[in-house]
């Protein structure tokens, strides 16, 4: 077992409500591995095309 | 009566669950222990409340409230979620699993918390197992400039829980050798009441290992070398600096911590996720997994002015309208009480504007 910690930079999908978001960024996480301790610690707001990137930081187990 | 009815008679407890997130440089609950007073009135306000560690935990100072139900952060987060209940004990026999990194003299020390637990609490405390290697607690900061850390061993730290609770122990109290730290910009800005606790990322990562492997209440505290007297030293890191260790808070929070068991075997008297009525939160925390997890399950949000290092707002999510907003916890703690008896909240606000009809 190792444990590993990044900083990801997500697009939050323009149709996702932030009530959805946990179910989806769990799914997220996994990719990288069995997330262990996550959170959202910065949404950076785009004003050219309404978007926004979720800045997620996380440690998981691999 | 049904589970349901049953909460709904006036009056009754609103169980209520406080986050305020470890290692973000809280203005209140960064320190050691500096959110206490806050959940003590949350839990007056609320007759049930549920939080953590971060909250409770004050070194050498702790407090005991039968209305408050210690709940490590990963046990919070699958709480939240939905996937284990809180089961309340009479009382927790812990087991103590100590770091082979820890120096013999130090090692004493945590053994005669321990034991002074026992002698003048009454605690369960035992067996004790050391791990089979040293753990290596590193520590990190994020981009967010948040608490982070990891463990060189998770392995050795697993195996002397399963160790623990094969021998009968139905908790653990963990304590970790952390990197000393004599002097740096950092620790003296904490000392002083600015910076993050460059500890707690890596507490949380240890105690989470635990309760994800084990499901059963863990707390950590870390094993350190006394640091050299500063008169400067800001309150709220005062509870730090009374003693040897870090470990009566942990023991004592843990002896009553409620058991988790699996959602799917709850009993009536369990609390579940869907018993609560509110959570309470620093207005720039709503991304950790219990924030994201009661939007997701429409239990109502108190977003309470604490600043920190994080800006995750109920604006910045784009929830603020479902958000209510506190600028203190005195506040808070109003709303919850007016939630708790039905009042409205609406009416306690001014304007009150007239009612309209639907077109």
């Amino acid at each position: 077992m190792r444990l590993t910690s990044k900083t990801l930079q997500l697009p939050w999908p323009k149709d996702l409500k932030a009530s959805d978001l946990r179910g989806w960024l769990k799914d997220q996480l996994r990719i990288h591995g069995a997330p262990l301790r996550w959170a959202i610690t910065a949404v950076h707001h785009s004003e050219q095309d309404h978007g926004a990137v979720l800045q997620v930081e996380a440690v998981w187990i691999e | 009566m049904d589970r349901v009815s049953e909460g709904l008679a006036l009056g009754s407890p609103l169980p209520t669950l406080m986050v305020v997130p470890t290692g973000i440089g809280c203005a209140i609950g960064g320190y050691a222990g500096d959110a206490l007073p806050s959940a003590r009135l949350l839990a007056a306000a609320s007759g049930c409340l549920i939080t953590h560690p971060n909250v409770m935990n004050g070194a050498s100072l702790y407090w005991k409230d039968q209305r408050i139900h210690y709940v490590e952060g990963y046990g919070l987060d699958r709480f939240a979620a939905g996937d284990w209940a809180l089961r309340s004990v009479r009382q927790q026999r812990i087991g103590l699993l100590l770091d082979a990194g820890i120096e013999p003299e130090l090692r004493h020390r945590h053994l005669q918390v321990a034991d002074g637990c026992r002698a003048t609490l009454g605690l369960e405390i035992g067996p004790v197992v050391t791990s089979d290697e040293p753990l290596g607690v590193h520590l990190g900061l994020g981009h967010s400039g948040a608490s982070w850390g990891t463990l060189e061993r998770p392995d050795s730290l697993l195996r002397a829980g399963e160790r623990l609770k094969a021998s009968g122990a139905t908790a653990i109290a963990v304590v970790a050798r952390f990197p000393d730290d004599q002097g740096s910009e950092a620790l003296q800005a904490y000392r002083h009441g600015s910076g993050v606790d460059a500890l707690a990322g890596a507490e949380a990562v240890i105690s989470h290992l635990l309760v994800r492997h084990l499901q059963i209440p863990c707390a950590h505290a870390p094993a350190l070398s006394v640091l050299p007297l500063d008169p400067q030293l800001d309150p709220r890191a005062a509870g730090e600096e009374l003693g040897y260790t870090f470990l009566a808070c942990v023991l004592v929070g843990l002896n009553q911590a409620p058991a988790l068991v699996q959602s799917s075997a709850a009993k009536a008297s369990d609390l579940l996720a869907d018993d609560l009525g509110v959570l309470v939160v620093p207005e720039g925390s709503l991304g950790g997994e219990a924030a994201l997890a009661c939007l997701e399950r429409r239990v109502p949000v108190i977003s309470v002015a604490n600043p920190s290092v994080l800006e995750v707002t109920s604006t910045a999510l784009g929830v603020g309208s479902e958000v209510l907003h506190a600028g203190s916890y005195a506040e808070a703690a109003g709303l919850v009480l007016a939630l708790r008896e039905g009042v409205a909240l609406s009416a306690l606000m001014r304007p009150l504007s007239a009612l309209k009809e639907l077109e």
